[in-house]
């Protein structure tokens, strides 16, 4: 299960800019070439086991590949191909 | 067992299996105001991995915004997490009940509105873009 360690971790390997809000969530945003290319919520609180089983949906990808993301067997360049090979537009 | 008599604004209903009680609901537990209210009765049950609930979502009269056409919801359980999705604009919560789910999702959904508008269509890639084309399809802040 994806939670809130791992949303930070993703957040900060793909150099998410956070955009902090007053409700349930913050807003991880991630750039490419200068425009936004994929977001994700970051529940606020401060329980670090907060389910985020939802994050790989935002960011196009499989939830397998969004723990590999998490636990640093993949990197931003690997996850921009991803997108690109499954078809998903980033340029 | 939930049911659709529980959720009196279902449209559609997933696989009618056996589903897990939770029991955190209390006997009668507004959950959202939408066209009309939903309600979640005593007997609401987290749907398991094959089930899911599937809603409407319509106005929020004291909401910052204005809700233009309804907002198809589905919630369903993934890796033993509730998760709320608005599919079509690829927003989604999470929570630790299906309340907190929907009401995550609800905010979720006019704090990515006013980050896209914050940010505007140019400087939106693809994706984005599009999502963002859809939820102003289906909402709009009021004060616009």
């Amino acid at each position: 299960m994806l939670n809130k360690t791992h949303a930070l971790i993703i957040a900060k390997k793909l150099g998410a800019e956070i955009a902090k809000k007053p409700n349930a969530h913050d807003i991880a945003k991630i750039f490419h070439k200068g425009k936004l290319i994929a977001k994700f919520g970051i529940r606020r609180g401060s329980r670090k086991d907060q389910s985020h089983q939802y994050i790989y949906r935002e960011l196009y990808i499989s939830p397998h590949a969004c723990q590999e993301l998490a636990i640093c067997r993949i990197q931003r360049a690997e996850w921009l191909q991803l997108l690109r090979d499954s078809g998903h537009e980033i340029d | 067992m939930l049911s659709p008599k529980d959720f009196p604004l279902l449209r559609s209903w997933g696989t009618p299996t056996p589903s897990t009680p939770i029991s955190d609901i209390g006997p009668t537990g507004t959950v959202w105001r939408a066209t009309e209210i939903l309600v979640l009765s005593s007997s609401a049950a987290v749907p398991q991995s094959s089930e899911f609930l599937s809603f409407t979502l319509g106005d929020f009269p004291n909401s910052a915004y204005q809700v233009l056409r309804l907002i198809p919801v589905v919630v369903e359980m993934d890796e033993g997490c509730i998760v709320a999705s608005f599919n079509e604009a690829n927003i989604h919560a999470s929570g630790d009940t299906i309340n907190q789910a929907v009401a995550n999702l609800r905010s979720y959904i006019g704090d990515v509105f006013d980050e896209f508008s914050e940010l505007g269509a140019d400087a939106l890639g693809p994706g984005p873009k599009r999502e963002f084309a859809t939820l102003q399809s289906y909402i709009r802040r009021r004060n616009a």
